[in-house]
């Protein structure tokens, strides 16, 4: 799939919910014309889908939702007041807007011509929807006007009768004929009215109707729709040399007879599409039905699958010899995982969710950066639980943002290094086992380490003699210090470098990393990996000082007994060799500041090594016991206890009891 | 024996307020009885390395994790941990945090005009920051503990 058609699907999906929420607001106003709400709500709607259109470049949509989105605020600010007209003029737009939505799926691009809709729009911004009271001599034909509408309300058939009858040149006039008040044999003076009509032209239709007419059940007015191709002077003449009329109002319809023909008859088709579309969506909404649950409500079921985890777990601990008691823990097994999986499908959402948010604003500031930038996105359908998406959010813009700040060079550098004038952004997500991988890769200048050094002993980040004994990699991840700054203009988008040490802090909140690698005028990669789901994990306990503590799994690489004399030194560090590999040995202890005497396990007969996977390199940690492997319910040490090292978290053990997830990714 | 405070114990009104008072190394400390959950007994407080000695751990609340702060600690007391040692959560900003005192004594209620007196008048084994004021009853002085300052300020974060 490429870019454009992963946008495209984000941009129907969003576009489809506004739209449902337009027409489903739209009919609450009809019923509440004056609920601040609901206008707010329908302006918001119509605000988005502007926005969304514009992005994607569909001048129509952009256009259309424009002038609805106008007419609203007018609505908001009171200079409008929603009548019939006005949720009829709306709720045709919403269709044009599907109308242009289905073109755009089928054809790639706008098809249908809603200019003529758009003038009835930019009417009613211009006279309100409600007819205003015209002045001097015009002011009786247009209050005959409003008349018109209500005493002449034409059926489909009689509309469609008239477009068979019309010609070319004719036109649609609408006409009052008053009669005198003292006019006697009314029934008489209406049908040489009806007769007269007819001499003229097609009479389409009269209130009263003619059997009204005939039977003198009429006040003292008639109104006639007519068909002619007589100019409207002639018309009115005619009629008033009819003895006893005492005023004749001719209004000329304002469009040629001809465009309304068309301009109906298009509003037919696009209504006969809907309905059948309508039909086909019913029937597709059949096969896939979806509910929208608050999330809250998500992390409550989480938790309670949490609950009847442990409880699961202490019912094992209790190790009854009996063959019921082995069948019902393994049913429960089984049940309690399927449920756990399930909850934990329904809580992932597409990352495309935030991915989406990024087009315009990486072509909005590299414009006012002056540079060329393509976003490319890959992998916006890759699912990961909807609290880490929350979160995300922030973290990816700030990296965006440097790459496009401090990254990408403008055209003209880029030329001088022989690369493309258009510096490329990819911005990918994929799965990879139990973790979501998210990278930012940009084809910029890449980060110069030697500035980094610099200005981290300038900031007194570190001193000289750090810098020399750091390796290249250490120096890169200077820049996740806070208030580091490499770019030497301040610009406003990116700040003084502000933020990449808050990435870090966001992203490992989540229990998940960053990393940087950056190679000299060839670009530069941030790569944030992310667990899966949050809430769940297999994990080994251990036993250190006394206290249970769970290692997960993911980041295991198998456990070992070892006996003292196994370990060597390596300048000064305790390293086991396995399968030729030398491993550096960490004392858990130690890692946690724990107040024991160190070192004491080279007294002991069997020494427990947890191989443990850091930073893309293993570590052998040693610890007092190990245990068992379990399923564990991972849970925060809230908001008090933030950061704190080597920890990341704390889940309940069988006994009721705390017991402390250890964060071995930055034990050394 | 864990008690919840009842809701229509939680009344105030303009000039009266209710407090939770408890003992540490034999001094009277109160607070808001509107930012007190719950008075539990103890039981096992798993310890949390890297975080400050006054954090003395956390606890498994009906399934919540809480963490536990040691006032004696906190105020740099010592005193023996004793037989009637209670926590007291609290509810600040929509976390549930322990302190852990020697004794709950009582809940009462104090006037806010007549009985209490701005900190420094008084001679205590707290800093004066941490202090709201003191509230007079007869003989007794009870020290009103200002819950925000003594929780967030330096708040144990390990870089």
């Amino acid at each position: 799939m490429d870019n454009r058609e992963q946008y495209l699907q984000m941009f129907f999906d969003e576009s489809a919910e506004y739209l449902q929420q337009l027409n489903e607001n739209v009919l609450l106003l009809e019923e509440n014309p004056d609920d601040e709400e609901i206008i707010n709500a329908v302006f918001r709607a119509a605000h988005s889908v502007k926005g969304m259109s514009a992005t994607m470049g569909y001048e129509r949509l952009t256009d259309l939702t424009h002038r609805i989105e106008n007419i609203l605020a007018k609505v908001r600010n009171k200079e409008l007041q929603i009548n019939e007209h006005i949720i009829d003029t709306l709720f045709s737009g919403l269709d044009y807007i599907k109308t242009l939505l289905d073109d755009i799926r089928a054809n790639g691009e706008e098809v249908t011509d809603v200019s003529t809709y758009l003038r009835k729009l930019e009417e009613i911004l211009e006279n309100g929807g409600v007819i205003q009271e015209p002045v001097g001599a015009d002011r009786k034909a247009k209050a005959g006007q409003q008349d018109f509408n209500a005493m002449l309300t034409l059926t489909e058939e009689e509309k469609e009768e008239i477009y068979n009858k019309m010609t070319g040149d004719e036109s649609v006039y609408n006409i009052k004929v008053i009669l005198a008040q003292d006019c006697l044999l009314k029934n008489v003076r209406g049908y040489m009215i009806l007769k007269k009509a007819q001499e003229l032209g097609y009479l389409a239709k009269s209130n009263p109707d003619q059997r009204e007419i005939e039977d003198e059940d009429f006040g003292d007015s008639i109104y006639i729709k007519l068909v002619s191709s007589l100019k409207e002077k002639q018309i009115n003449q005619e009629f008033a040399d009819i003895i006893d009329v005492a005023e004749v109002i001719i209004h000329k319809e304002d469009k040629q007879a001809k465009v309304v023909k068309e301009i109906e008859k298009e509003e037919k088709k696009i209504q006969v599409d809907n309905n059948k579309k309508l039909r086909e969506g019913l029937s597709n909404i059949q096969v896939s039905p979806t509910v929208r649950v608050d999330i809250k409500k998500l992390d409550n079921l989480m938790n309670m699958v949490g609950e009847l985890l442990i409880n699961k777990t202490r019912l094992e601990g209790l190790n009854i010899q009996s063959d019921v008691y082995q069948d019902i823990i393994q049913q429960l097994d089984r049940v309690t995982q399927d449920l756990h999986h399930i909850v934990m499908q329904i809580r992932m959402v597409p990352i495309g969710g935030i991915f989406n948010r990024f087009p315009r604003m990486v072509r909005d500031l590299s414009k006012e950066l002056n540079k060329e930038i393509d976003l490319v996105i890959e992998g916006a359908d890759t699912e990961l639980d909807r609290s880490l998406i929350d979160e995300l959010g922030d973290p990816l813009m700030h990296i965006l943002r440097n790459s496009i700040d401090h990254g990408i060079e403008t055209p003209e550098v880029r030329k001088e290094k022989g690369k493309s004038p258009a510096g490329t952004i990819l911005l990918r997500a994929y799965q990879k086992g139990s973790e979501i991988i998210i990278e930012v890769e940009d084809d910029g200048a890449g980060i110069d380490t030697d500035r980094v050094v610099e200005k981290a002993i300038q900031k007194g980040v570190i001193t000289a003699d750090d810098a020399r004994q750091m390796e290249e990699r250490d120096k890169l991840n200077l820049i996740f210090q806070p208030g580091f700054s490499t770019s030497e203009e301040v610009t406003d988008i990116s700040g003084r470098g502000v933020g990449m040490d808050v990435v870090r802090n966001v992203v490992e909140a989540l229990d998940g990393q960053v990393f940087v690698e950056s190679e000299l005028d060839v670009g530069t990669r941030f790569t944030i990996s992310l667990p899966l789901t949050l809430a769940i994990t297999q994990a080994l306990m251990v036993v250190i000082n006394n206290e249970v503590y769970a290692i997960p799994l993911s980041s295991i690489s198998e456990t070992l007994l070892i006996s003292p004399d196994e370990i060597m030194q390596v300048r000064g560090q305790d390293v086991i060799l396995l399968r030729e590999n030398t491993i550096p040995l960490v004392e858990a202890a130690r890692q946690l500041n724990l107040p024991v005497e160190y070192g004491k396990y080279k007294e002991y007969e069997e020494i427990p090594v947890v191989i443990i996977k850091s930073a893309e390199r293993l570590v052998g940690l040693i610890v007092d016991e190990l245990l068992n492997q379990q399923e564990i319910v991972i849970k925060s040490l809230g908001k008090y206890l933030i950061n704190i090292k080597n920890i990341s978290g704390a889940t309940i053990v069988g006994d009721g009891d705390v017991a402390l997830i250890l964060d071995v990714r930055n034990i050394a | 024996m864990d008690y919840t405070l009842r809701e229509n114990e939680i009344m105030e009104d303009s000039e009266r307020k209710q407090v939770v008072v408890f003992e540490l190394a034999d001094e009277e400390y109160a607070v808001d009885i509107t930012q007190s959950k719950q008075i539990i007994k103890v039981s096992k407080i798993t310890p949390v390395p890297n975080t400050p000695a006054y954090v003395r751990g956390v606890i498994n609340l009906r399934g919540q994790i809480v963490p536990v702060v040691d006032l004696r600690k906190r105020f740099g007391i010592n005193s023996g941990t004793g037989e009637k040692e209670r926590i007291i959560t609290i509810e600040y900003e929509d976390m549930l945090i322990g302190l852990l005192v020697d004794d709950i004594k009582e809940v009462l209620w104090y006037d806010t005009e007549k009985e209490l007196e701005s900190a420094p008048e008084i001679d205590t084994a707290v800093r004066q920051d941490y202090i709201k004021g003191v509230i007079k009853k007869g003989k007794r002085l009870i020290v009103l503990i200002d819950l925000e300052k003594l929780l967030f300020e330096n708040r144990p974060v390990s870089a």
